[in-house]
């Protein structure tokens, strides 16, 4: 019963730092995105 | 040719530093007071020397005695003072040697240590970098330029020079040795000890290879490589003092030993004479001290040593202008010098522009400050760690003082910040305070049966690690190809420096004409020639609401000696009527005018605007 509560909170503490970390790094596909279409475009020609 | 000028810069800073260790150490031993190894030993040495350095300073800048020779007498007398002291340096010399052997053991040790070595020489060369940044440019050098050359005197036209604060004198004493490249580098002396207070101070907690990742982590995160190298702000020196401070508290705390705590108290009073917001470190420092030890007679001893380490802007400008927190408590203690305009600009430079209250806003706020940064005072810059692996403080846990003081100074100034100016950046003194908490918490993890924390943990700091290498990369790709010799000086501040091409201009037109000028331009540190100035963003003088006629305008301008009026393609808004009156009835008259560059937002992301600038002479009357 202990042991399975425990997985619980750890796949909640999982699921936090990836929500947590989806959402701060998605604040600099701004200032990522114009490089990776850059280097597309490059890619294609 | 450039690359051995600025290790030579380095190499001065290097020298400058080591009779102020030696001194804190001579000091220290005076006192009886000997930390558990050499290291923080160190660490103490010479945040006590470089905070008694910052108070001695001030008071030679204020008596009118800071020269060059007065400066290099002050560290020869420490020097010679420092006797015994200097034994500490060889013996941290060896003490390092011994590191390095057990670093070895460890392949993340070993690796973390070499990355951390290879950092530090990537960041001393940025910072040797001219001087770019803008707040810098506006008053972090500025003011105590201005004040080395014309005198120690309020200037109310830089409405921000009365937040120059007791690490300023570090910068003072930079320029008053003769270069703003010590300066820079001394700036950069404050991020290294703060790295190595941050692993003096996870070794208590955690295992070696932990603590040197943590080290890691600090270093590349953009706020601490941002402020130690070329943003020209003394703010680093806030986290030295803070985490200095926790440590010697915990030692005071422990032993029931009043000299620990006052010398706790005396960093606390360096970190907060340093800023405004940071006066809320020893409010948490004293209440820990009070809640832990029991003792009104310890903490009123703290107190008083905080005041000694810092307590010194606050006297300037009250003796300046009836206000401490000139000019955030204006409004109250002397209502008849309020300038609303001056004062609105200031408060909005200084608060989120959607600064919410309440209680939901409250738990709100440490999420949406590292996940909508930009909204509040870059506190994306701080990576997203702390909140990421906040659950883990119910492991990190430990029932000693110094754990206790450390989140408890944490707490306090993350409270004070919500409740009052929600911006992160401010949160930076006690950055090495989060950071060891909360990787104690993922290497209480580390050690548990869990793999699901041990892995999430450990792939979120390499995940960081390499944002953290990408974010630094971007920035080094500017600053450091000018610091090696691969870009010239001049073409690196045209390209860099905001405001410097116009200000290049109005020094080469107004070259040898005497007169004061008055510009509406922010950044004013390569600006040569007397000048005031003009909008009421930066200065306190200027109130619209006096100066909205012709006349009155003109009365300004004399009143305040002004011969020149710099026009940078539009006045500000505020006085652009008066102005363009008077320039329409010809007592302004236009003298010469050019077509400029300029940064057009932050430098780092490289917009450019063309700018006109106009220089116009002040006609005795009308023609």
């Amino acid at each position: 019963m202990k042991n399975s509560r425990f997985r619980v909170a750890d796949l909640l503490f999982l699921a936090w730092l990836i929500v947590i970390q989806a959402l701060y790094y998605s604040q600099f596909w701004g200032q990522i995105e114009p490089r990776v279409r850059a280097l597309r475009h490059l890619w294609h020609s | 040719m450039a690359l051995l000028i600025s290790i030579g810069w380095l190499a001065a800073v290097f020298l400058l530093c080591l009779p102020a260790i030696a001194f804190g150490a001579r000091l220290m031993d005076w006192w009886g007071l000997r930390a558990e190894n050499f290291l923080e030993q160190t660490l103490f040495a010479a945040g006590l020397s470089f905070a008694i350095l910052q108070v001695i300073v001030h008071g030679l800048i204020a008596a009118g005695w800071l020269r060059r020779a007065v400066l290099l007498v002050l560290l020869a007398v420490m020097a010679v003072v420092a006797g015994r002291g200097w034994l500490l340096i060889g013996r941290l010399a060896i003490t390092g040697r011994a590191f390095l052997a057990r670093a070895r053991e460890s392949r993340i040790a070993f690796v973390s240590t070499l990355a951390i070595a290879f950092l530090l020489i990537l960041d001393a060369l940025m910072a040797m970098a001219p001087l770019t940044g803008s707040d810098a440019l506006h008053y972090h050098f500025t003011v105590p330029l201005l004040w080395l050359h014309n005198g120690f005197a309020p200037l109310f036209d830089i409405t921000l020079s009365f937040a120059v604060g007791q690490s300023h004198m570090l910068i003072l004493m930079g320029l008053g040795l003769g270069s703003d490249h010590i300066a820079l580098g001394l700036i950069l002396i404050g991020g290294v000890l703060s790295a190595a207070s941050l692993y003096v101070l996870a070794r208590k907690w955690m295992p070696l290879g932990w603590s040197l990742v943590a080290t890691l982590t600090f270093l590349l995160t953009p706020i601490v490589f941002w402020q130690m190298t070329v943003a020209g702000a003394p703010d680093i020196w806030m986290v030295f003092y803070t985490t200095v401070a926790v440590l010697a508290a915990g030692r005071g705390i422990s032993e029931k030993e009043i000299r620990w705590v006052m010398l706790a108290g005396f960093f606390a009073g360096a970190a907060a004479g340093s800023k405004f917001p940071a006066w809320a470190i020893p409010a948490g420092l004293g209440l820990m001290i009070l809640l832990e030890t029991r003792s009104v007679w310890m903490t009123a001893a703290t107190a008083l040593a905080v005041l000694l380490g810092g307590i010194w802007p606050l006297l300037r400008n009250a003796w300046w202008t009836g206000d401490p927190f000139f000019p955030f408590l204006t409004r109250w203690l002397t209502p008849h010098n309020v300038n609303p305009s001056a004062l609105a600009a200031v408060l909005a430079d200084t608060r989120p522009l959607t600064k919410s209250s309440g209680l939901l806003s409250w738990f709100q706020y440490p999420v949406l400050m590292v996940l909508e940064g930009q909204k509040f005072g870059v506190g994306h810059y701080f990576g997203p760690l702390v909140l990421a692996f906040a659950p883990l403080l119910v492991l990190a846990w430990k029932p000693r003082p110094l754990f206790r003081t450390a989140a408890g100074v944490w707490a306090v100034m993350l409270i004070a910040n919500t409740l009052s100016s929600e911006m992160g950046r401010f949160l930076l003194p006690v950055f090495v305070l989060a950071l060891a908490i909360v990787f104690a918490g993922a290497e209480a993890a580390s050690r548990m049966e869990r793999p699901l924390l041990r892995w999430g943990a450990a792939a979120s700091i390499v995940i960081y690690l390499l944002f953290g290498v990408a974010s630094y990369a971007a920035y080094a790709k500017d600053f450091l190809p000018v610091s090696v010799g691969a870009e010239g000086r001049e073409n690196f501040l045209e390209r860099m420096s905001p405001n410097y091409e116009e200000v290049s201009f109005i020094n080469d037109a107004l070259q040898g004409k005497s007169g004061t000028t008055l510009i509406f331009i922010r950044h004013t540190y390569y600006m040569r020639g007397t000048y005031v100035q003009g909008d009421f963003q930066n200065s306190w003088q200027v109130n619209p609401d006096l100066l909205g006629t012709p006349d009155a305008m003109l009365a300004w301008i004399h009143k305040y000696g002004v011969e020149w009026v710099v026009k940078t393609d539009r006045y500000p808004r505020s006085l652009r009527e008066p102005l363009d009156e008077l320039e329409n009835e010809g007592i302004l008259q236009p003298v010469a005018a050019a077509q400029v560059q300029d940064i057009y937002g932050w430098r780092i992301q490289g917009g450019k605007l063309q700018v006109s600038v106009q220089i116009l002479k002040v006609m005795p009357g009308k023609p």
